[in-house]
């Protein structure tokens, strides 16, 4: 990625459609696999019209999609479809249709799914109580102590999401609040960083290169899709190839550059403060609060020096 | 953790206090130079410089005690910094190309259509992007004034092939304030985190350990700003106008939003009221978190987090025209990051600083605070023997 990072593991999956190295179009999706496996199961027809969609093919076979040809027979009970699902399109299954070879049509990573972002929200909304050991102070956590509270890995601030739900959340639990998630839950884009992809004279892009779809506009003016296509209309003067990325003029390599730009969204509601009166004692915090580097690495050379 | 390797100029360290005074002083290369005499040029530049921290000046060379100890007085702790801009790995500036370096994928010019979504150019704009920028500060005006002018002098005298293309003045204020009367820099990082934010990744490999600098020269509209009131300008900030507290809560009443603050420390003030006074708060109210401060500090993650997009800030006001019809006034921003993503990241973010100028809700967003005259991103190496980033013209 640009500006040497290693890891991107966002709320968001994506696929490049192109020939060779010139990218004709980029999708992203935030689609839960949850929903998707709710469709296999019940709706597995409406499922496949979707597929088809996706991928810009007809008659899309039932093999691709759930892994057997009986699929959509009155034989197989809807937690079989369903499991065939998963196994075909989801985490490791191997279908072409949910790889980016033919199609994206749901989030499929491991941690990308409704049940880890609800676990993540559930703590971070469970009330904590700090009492800073440096200042004194009793406060709400921040995100690098909100992360100790989940085993190792689950929640981690390399990621751009997790240290923002922990301490927003984090928050309205500490004024006592009631938090859930806004129906539909779900992950949402609405919107692209603008001034950052340009048209070859320097203007921004045409509004329609950008279509989000699978969702709609909130009342709230906040866009709820789950979607989004980036392709340049059939009128643009200019080809896919000459868009470039004001921020660093360089046109776009990597559909995690696009992804870079487009804010992932998770909506809650709130009660007022102090529904919940019942908050824990706080747990006091020694040393600083948002720990570094190399504050790790003296710590670890003196772990290294008692085992030695 | 690599310490050390930042070049003077940046005040990063436990208790530095950055010095006062500040010029920017922008160079271009000649048309046709070679790399080796480029970095020749370079070299004698940079050693001039230091020499003339220690008071030593090329014209005076012979002076003795105590005529140079008043050169020492006038030039001592001036400190200089290299940095090289999005022009100097531009071909289509240079015949034959500056340098085979690979460019950092977000030094880059800054879009002329407007540098950022809510920030825009003035309407009259100067040109800071340069080959080369020499970061001048000291602990007066007059020593580097002087320290540019002696950058003129050595360019002129040893037909060194560059040339001046532009400089920039500043000033630090004793009071902490800037032209808005607020507070600036309350918020900064503290000492102990201040190096996870600033030191830059082997990508390319010469940055590995050194930093980049945003410049960026803003005009205040002081007219749009006093056209409010304290209470709205505190909205705006986030702040205490008179102690710099950050504000902990708004009020409602009477269909008017009212500022509240936590008590300011005083000298027997506790830690908890003084962290209290310089974090941004833990705030869930929608007014506070649009305020400036609270978009510039969404979360308390480490510097090191990707997602935490802290800048290491080192401003510096100006005044530049005064009459009876005119004023025009600012700020150099000068912010040091580990990778410039951070800086367009900041700038670009709706909810950050993407859709608001200053900070503020809604049509307070939007206000037309502020704009860019001038400015350029550099990458500023790790500090070298003789020229940090010698190697960006080849083998020695």
């Amino acid at each position: 990625m640009p500006g040497g990072r290693s890891v991107q593991d966002e709320y968001v999956e994506w696929r490049l459609v192109g020939s060779g190295a010139t990218i004709m179009r980029i999708e992203l999706t935030t689609e839960l696999p949850e929903y998707w496996s709710l469709l296999a199961a019940y709706k597995p027809q409406l499922l496949l019209r979707l597929v088809e969609e996706f991928a810009g093919e007809d008659n899309v076979s039932p093999v691709d999609v759930f892994g057997r040809e009986d699929a959509l027979s009155e034989g197989i009970s809807p937690q079989q479809r369903e499991k065939a699902f998963s196994n075909c399109m989801l985490g490791r299954g191997t279908s072409p249709y949910n790889d980016g070879r033919r199609a994206i049509c749901c989030m499929r990573q491991q941690s990308n799914t409704l049940a880890a972002a609800a676990a993540l929200a559930t703590l971070a909304c469970t009330p904590h109580t700090i009492l800073d050991g440096v200042d004194g102070r009793v406060r709400a956590p921040n995100c690098s102590e909100a992360t100790s509270f989940f085993e190792i890995g689950f929640a981690q601030l390399g990621r751009a999401s997790d240290p923002l739900l922990l301490e927003r959340l984090g928050r309205l639990a500490f004024e006592g609040r009631v938090v859930g998630f806004a129906s539909p839950p779900g992950i949402y884009m609405g919107k692209i960083q603008p001034g950052r992809l340009i048209a070859p004279d320097g203007s921004e892009l045409p509004e329609e290169s950008f279509c989000f779809s699978r969702g709609r506009l909130g009342e709230d003016g906040e866009g709820r899709f789950q979607r989004l296509t980036f392709e340049l209309p059939d009128d643009a003067d200019f080809a896919m190839a000459d868009v470039r990325d004001a921020a660093t003029g360089r046109p776009l390599r990597y559909g995690g550059e696009l992804a870079d730009l487009v804010p992932i969204s998770v909506f809650f509601q709130a009660t007022e403060p102090d529904t919940v009166i019942d908050i824990p004692d706080p747990v006091v915090v020694e040393g600083a609060a948002t720990p570094n580097c190399e504050e790790f690495e003296a710590l670890y050379a003196n772990f290294e020096r008692a085992g030695s | 953790m690599t310490r050390r390797t930042l070049q003077p100029g940046i005040y990063y360290e436990t208790e530095a206090i950055p010095h006062p005074s500040y010029r920017l002083v922008l160079l271009n290369v000649s048309e046709g130079a070679e790399r080796r005499h480029v970095r020749e040029a370079l070299v004698a530049l940079m050693e001039m410089l230091a020499g003339l921290g220690e008071g030593r000046l090329r014209s005076l060379e012979q002076q003795q005690a105590p005529a140079s100890a008043e050169s020492l007085a006038q030039y001592g702790g001036l400190d200089a910094l290299i940095g090289y801009g999005r022009r100097l790995f531009d071909d289509a500036e240079h015949e034959p190309a500056l340098t085979d370096a690979a460019r950092p994928d977000f030094l880059s010019y800054l879009h002329e259509q407007g540098p950022f979504p809510a920030l825009p150019w003035a309407t009259r704009r100067r040109d800071a992007e340069a080959d080369i920028a020499l970061q001048l500060t000291g602990l007066n005006e007059a020593a580097v004034n002087c320290a540019a002018i002696e950058i003129w002098k050595l360019i002129r005298d040893q037909q060194l092939p560059l040339s001046v293309s532009e400089s920039f003045e500043g000033y630090g204020r004793a009071d902490k304030r800037g032209w808005l009367g607020f507070h600036d820099g309350v918020s900064n990082m503290g000492s102990g985190e201040r190096l996870a934010a600033l030191l830059a990744s082997a990508d390319p490999d010469w940055m590995r350990d050194g930093t980049y600098m945003a410049y960026l020269r803003i005009v205040v509209d002081l007219g749009v700003w006093e056209a409010r009131s304290r209470a709205e300008q505190e909205l705006i900030v986030g702040r205490d106008k008179l102690t710099g507290a950050a504000l902990v809560a708004v009020a409602r009443i009477e269909e008017k939003l009212v500022p509240v603050t936590g008590p300011a420390p005083d000298e027997e003030g506790t830690l908890a009221e003084g962290a209290e006074w310089r974090d941004p708060p833990q705030t869930t109210d929608v007014v506070l978190e649009a305020s400036h401060i609270a978009r510039a500090n969404q979360t308390r993650a480490s510097p090191a987090a990707p997602g935490s997009f802290r800048i290491f800030r080192q401003g510096y006001d100006f005044l530049e025209e005064l009459c009876a019809e005119h004023v025009e006034l600012g700020l150099n921003f000068v912010g040091f990051q580990r990778d410039l993503r951070v800086m367009q990241q900041v700038l670009h973010l709706p909810g950050w600083l993407g859709d608001a100028n200053f900070g503020g809700l809604g049509d307070e967003a939007a206000i037309p605070l502020l704009t860019v005259v001038a400015g350029g991103f550099y990458a500023v190496p790790p500090n070298g023997e003789r020229l940090p980033g010698a190697g960006l013209f080849g083998h020695i």
